[in-house]
């Protein structure tokens, strides 16, 4: 008796795996160099553009629209009173509105991220400065402009655009060292 | 068409139906509350590690819900929403994959994987079927005959 001829070997698996192993090897490529995800949620889209506007009450029961200090620099500072940095970059912002705010050149305005009115009044009691402080449903102010942490502030110019963000403590030199860039940048 | 393969084809057009039915159909309307939710379920803490804003208690997913919520009181699409957390926070903060570049992978290679499975399937089940069906030979019955004499003579 003789033995059947052997089958043909079958490749249709081999077709079927190798593309396969073929996008596998290519997605993994891609990944293992592709830039990683350090830099986060970092993003800040305000640049150049027309700042959010920014109306309420302040503190002590007044209107405030940003709009209507078009023709200032406007530094929009987000703090919470908790916050050991915010504390320590409170003094700077309050030689800064001493030094620019009495002429209109510029001036601070506070916005408080998630806080009390009663912690707020207390700090300025403490700290100091002379200047329009937003407490109340701030958050979707927080949002708009962008600012998940505190302290962070953002540099307006007198046209109402967004000049830059100051992540961290802002000190006095660096606000002024931005104004006057774009003081020339602008002429 | 055979009734097998007839059977087969509705198995097929059902699931297909229900997949797509699942799917798309959105159930009963949903209140603001239930689709601000459903929004901060799939938008990250910029804040946090790996919680979205609706899980977490931070300061920053607080002021992201309330935001929500107010753009739906204003009418804004989900899309828009999406579109104004991206560009303030970032794209990583958007956990729905975007059907883009590098991103879009994730939507292609399951259909590709699961094509692939399917057609590895096919190709069993019709092995399997023309294995069954094969013939004896008349060598074959042979054999089997005097197996069993052996058997019966042993």
């Amino acid at each position: 008796m003789t033995e059947p001829p052997a089958a043909p070997p079958r490749r249709t698996a081999v077709w079927i795996v190798l593309p396969l192993a073929v996008v596998m090897a290519g997605f993994i490529v891609l990944l293992a160099t592709r830039d990683s995800g350090d830099t986060g949620f970092e993003s800040f889209d305000l640049e150049g553009k027309v700042a959010p506007a920014i109306v309420g009450t302040t503190l002590d029961g007044a209107a405030f629209d940003l709009d209507d200090h078009r023709g200032s620099f406007v530094v929009v500072n987000f703090f919470q009173t908790t916050c050991i940095p915010c504390r320590q970059e409170h003094p700077e912002l309050v030689a800064f509105q001493e030094a620019y705010g009495p002429s209109g050149f510029a001036t601070v305005v506070s916005v408080a991220f998630d806080d009390q009115p009663n912690n707020i009044r207390e700090f300025f009691e403490q700290f100091g400065g002379e200047w329009p402080v937003l407490a109340t449903d701030t958050g979707p102010l927080a949002v708009a402009y962008g600012v998940p942490l505190v302290p962070e502030s953002i540099l307006i110019a007198p046209t109402g655009e967004v000049i830059t963000k100051l992540e961290g403590g802002v000190r006095m030199a660096d606000l002024e060292a931005v104004i006057g860039s774009w003081q020339e940048a602008n002429a | 068409m055979t009734r097998r393969l007839a059977l087969w084809l509705g198995v097929a057009v059902v699931a297909l139906s229900a997949l797509v039915y699942a799917s798309v159909d959105e159930g009963a309307p949903r209140t603001d509350a239930d689709r601000a939710y459903a929004i901060a379920k799939t938008i990250g803490c910029p804040v946090c590690n790996g919680q979205s804003v609706a899980e977490s208690n931070a300061s920053a997913a607080r002021n992201i819900r309330v935001s929500i919520a107010k753009w739906i009181d204003e009418g804004r699409s989900e899309d828009f929403i999406r579109a104004e957390l991206r560009s303030l926070f970032g794209d990583d903060v958007d956990y729905t994959p975007s059907g883009d570049g590098v991103t879009s992978l994730v939507w292609i290679l399951p259909v590709v994987f699961g094509a692939g499975a399917l057609a590895g399937l096919v190709i069993v089940f019709r092995r399997w079927k023309s294995e069954a069906l094969l013939d004896a030979s008349d060598a074959d019955r042979a054999l089997v005959e005097a197996a069993r004499e052996a058997r019966d003579d042993g």
